[in-house]
């Protein structure tokens, strides 16, 4: 089932699910067995023709991430946690944004309990809409709201003072 | 709902500065995934269900899981239950239903016939009742013997079991206390290997009521 039109969704959803499955797992090899796991899954249930739910694809890598997570739990959970500068960065080179800020927003983040950073990260860089995280999650539109809106303002809170302007 | 709202709809004061703090924080680009991760999900996707994928491992297989744990109890419940039946089966079996007599709190039976035969008091185990006539009566089936058998007399008798059916009516006006015996004989047979045939007694002791 080798698909040509499962590379353009791999080329949208990749980085994406990569950086939300990350938010479990904070390997990144773990992270693309998430990945990976997930999006075949998800794929191999869509019809000749038909592309997947997106909310769905997140919720299968999520589903994949916290299984890799329960796995490895007893003989890595040191690992798995979330540990500040363990030069793996999550974002891309880039010579517009500062590096700094970059980590700063980094390691802001992965202070935030999980139920704020999945929700800001599905905002944020998985575009999704509350409607389509709520789906995402299983959660009240409400509820993945005030996570998000309180997640930002406690990344505000934890960004450096000098990393708190815009990038 | 888009716009960041609480419960009763009301926007936020701040909205407007969370929604620029996402269009701020959208312009960091997640770091794509490593170029064999593609090769992988291709190679997953092109082969068939049953030989999935690059290896098991990679893949959690949740279905099986769901149901582990309801076969791993039934296992168990089913050795709780064979435990508990491998010492019922290994318990000696009870004698053939031929051997013992069929029901021990039938009525008393035949006592004209018992008083018509008896025996005389033969059984020194007897309960004490202070007996003032015993009688026996025929075990059924000795007319089925083989002849020449009964004639000839047990040769040897096990005693099987007591039973005291109380005091009843003989004719309706004579308390007597009826007691029977289940004896098991043994008659040498002609082909050396012998009979063996069950025998009740029947005692009636006539007792007075005051």
């Amino acid at each position: 089932m080798d698909d040509p039109a499962w590379h353009a969704w791999y080329d949208r959803h990749a980085a994406r699910l990569l950086l939300y499955a990350r938010q479990w797992l904070a390997d990144r090899a773990s992270a693309e067995d998430a990945v990976q796991g997930g999006f075949v899954k998800v794929w191999r249930g869509c019809r000749p023709g038909e592309t997947p739910d997106v909310p769905l694809l997140y919720a299968a890598v999520r589903s994949e991430a916290l299984d890799l997570l329960k796995s490895r739990a007893r003989r890595r959970a040191r690992e798995d946690r979330f540990a500040a500068g363990s030069g793996d960065a999550w974002w891309e080179d880039d010579p517009l944004v500062s590096q700094e800020r970059a980590a700063a927003v980094q390691g802001a983040l992965e202070q935030l309990p999980i139920e704020q950073r999945e929700a800001i990260v599905l905002r944020v860089w998985s575009g999704l809409s509350f409607p389509e995280i709520a789906r995402t999650l299983g959660e009240n539109e409400n509820t993945v709201a005030a996570r998000c809106r309180r997640g930002l303002a406690a990344l505000e809170r934890l960004l450096p003072e000098g990393c708190r302007e815009p990038l | 709902m888009n716009r960041f709202e609480n419960d009763d709809g009301r926007e936020e004061q701040g909205a407007e500065a969370a929604e620029g703090m996402i269009l701020d924080l959208a312009r960091l680009r997640p770091a794509a995934p490593s170029l064999a991760l593609r090769e992988r999900i291709a190679a997953d996707l092109a082969a068939p269900l049953s030989m999935e994928t690059t290896s098991s491992s990679r893949l959690p297989t949740t279905a099986p899981r769901s149901f582990a744990w309801l076969g791993e109890r039934m296992l168990w419940a089913a050795g709780g239950a064979i435990a508990a039946a491998v010492p019922l089966l290994l318990q000696p079996r009870p004698l053939p239903a031929e051997a013992l007599p069929a029901d021990t709190n039938r009525p008393a039976v035949a006592f004209d016939q018992a008083e018509a035969a008896p025996r005389g008091a033969r059984a020194p185990d007897m309960p004490a009742a202070a007996p003032t006539a015993i009688a026996a009566a025929a075990p059924q089936g000795v007319a089925a013997e083989p002849q020449g058998v009964a004639a000839q007399g047990p040769f040897a008798e096990e005693s099987l079991a007591w039973s005291d059916d109380g005091v009843q009516f003989i004719d309706g006006q004579i308390p007597a206390r009826v007691i029977r015996h289940w004896v098991l004989e043994r008659f040498p047979g002609a082909d050396g290997d012998g009979l063996v045939r069950p025998r009740e007694d029947v005692f009636v002791v006539p007792v007075a009521l005051r």
